[in-house]
């Protein structure tokens, strides 16, 4: 690789990364002295901000690769068998895997929801609360052969995986969840609606 | 005692090869270590050679319902060294979407790890994170009083940082935990490769002295290693991925506050 090409990938490098921030892995973290919030344990996270009520027509259905339709098997695609020793699980496994995607779906309209209704802020929870399911969903069926297999409600089609998740402009444009956003949404709206999924955070503290 | 979380949001980029073989390393120099397979996927208890779908009991009980299952009744011990194992399982998926409601979801594996360690003693304890900033995860963050952060040098490990930074940022305002990075690992480098070379000087630039001096180097024996069941040192000692590994521990153990080490292992 010649010296000027080698110059030019590390200036475009730097300038690829110069947004990012590392600090609290550089230098750690610690809330142990902290007080605690006052709302304790009890507060689920889901309760802390409450979408608006969805208005019929303002939710349209979330139509990704995570359809509502469970793929069942046809002639032309085989499906694997499920091992014996899966087969014992399977059951709850599919049911949980159910629960995510209804949950998924729900993120999804609710999020269009609160968009239709203008509040950016519960919107980026609910995508932040999409994108973590997500998250999930690829950790554990990175291919999205496994929901195939045990026939879940959510499973990808064949040959597609899980969607990605949505935390910046692009990723987001890229998503099915950007079919929910607003037609005239313009880049304003969409850096502010990351930036309050940004700002979500899934915990409370319990201890 | 250091419990360590080898995290990155990212798959494939070698969390379950460093837990195996750090783990392994560890213990060989007499430290009792134990290893937590918090992904569902279970690829460290398979690379361990343990079967984990015939199993009564795995992790996902413990995290579920600590009370009826105590972290040491999965526990498991790896060849011949002061090695331990609590086993992944498949069923951690589920734990996944079960624990989503509870307000304590986040501590269940710290609290497990007390519990564990008020009556065994461990040196150290590496927590094989899954690919995702779920809740499991977040459970292995919060139990932890250290990272270790394998990454490839690729362009897309400084995003991945950077939304790991903010996952972190984020749990900070609502959870009760102290946490620091013990180092950066890069893995699968190859070796003369130009671009691998820039992207590791960029990264070392950026998080400075947080970047371990060992580097994991592409190597098959590895690979193999794992289908054997085997830790690389009791694998292929000779392998380059085997003395990769020695050094890579020869630095942590340096990197690691004395306080937190026992006087001599054994």
């Amino acid at each position: 690789m010649r010296g000027d090409k080698l110059a030019s990938l590390r200036q475009k490098l730097r300038r690829g990364t110069d947004a990012f921030e590392f600090n609290a892995l550089i230098e750690g973290v610690s809330t142990l002295d902290e007080t605690p919030p006052t709302d304790g344990p009890s507060a689920p996270e889901d309760a802390a901000v409450g979408p608006p009520p969805a208005p019929e027509d303002a939710a349209p259905p979330l139509q990704p690769q995570v359809s509502q339709q469970a793929p069942a098997p046809t002639a032309e695609e085989p499906q694997p068998p499920v091992p014996d020793a899966l087969a014992a699980h399977s059951d709850r496994l599919r049911v949980a895997l159910d629960t995510l995607g209804d949950r998924l779906i729900r993120e999804g309209q609710d999020m269009a929801a609160a968009l239709a209704a203008g509040s950016i802020e519960d919107a980026g929870l609910h995508l932040a609360h999409a994108n973590q399911i997500l998250e999930i969903l690829h950790s554990v069926d990175p291919s999205g052969d496994l929901a195939r297999q045990l026939h879940a409600r959510c499973a990808p089609p064949a040959g597609k995986t899980w969607p990605g998740t949505a935390w910046s402009l692009v990723e987001l444009a890229e998503s099915p969840l950007s079919a929910l956003l607003p037609e005239h949404a313009g880049d304003e709206t969409l850096r502010a609606l990351l930036y309050a999924a940004w700002g979500v955070s899934f915990e409370v503290a319990a201890q | 005692m250091m419990i360590v979380s080898v995290v990155n949001q990212k798959g494939g980029v070698a969390k379950t090869t460093t837990t195996a073989n750090l783990g392994a390393c560890l213990a060989e120099r007499g430290f009792r270590t134990l290893l937590i397979d918090l992904d569902p996927q279970a690829n460290l208890t398979l690379g361990l050679g343990v079967e984990w779908y015939h199993r009564d009991r795995a992790l996902h009980d413990v995290l579920l319902d600590p009370e009826e299952t105590p972290i040491a009744s999965v526990l498991q011990p790896i060849g011949e060294l002061p090695l331990y194992l609590a086993p992944g399982h498949l069923n951690l998926a589920e734990a996944e979407v079960m624990l989503m409601p509870a307000a304590d979801k986040a501590y269940r594996l710290r609290n497990a790890l007390e519990t564990l360690l008020e009556t065994q003693r461990f040196d150290w304890v590496l927590i094989d994170c899954p690919p995702s900033l779920g809740t499991l995860t977040q459970n292995g963050i919060v139990a932890s009083t250290h990272l270790l952060i394998p990454t490839e040098p690729k362009y897309y490990a400084f995003a991945g940082m950077d939304t790991l930074n903010k996952m972190i940022v984020r749990l900070t305002k609502g959870l009760r935990f102290k946490v620091e990075t013990l180092g950066v690992l890069l893995t699968m480098v190859e070796r003369g490769t130009r671009i691998h070379q820039i992207i590791s000087q960029e990264i070392r630039e950026r998080f400075g002295s947080k970047v371990f001096d060992t580097v994991i180097y592409k190597n098959i024996r590895l690979s193999e290693s794992e289908m054997e069941g085997k830790p690389i040192i009791l694998f292929d000692r000779r392998a380059s991925g085997a003395q990769n590994y020695e050094a890579l521990t020869e630095e942590v153990l340096r990197r690691a506050p004395s306080e937190c080490l026992p006087a001599a292992a054994g």
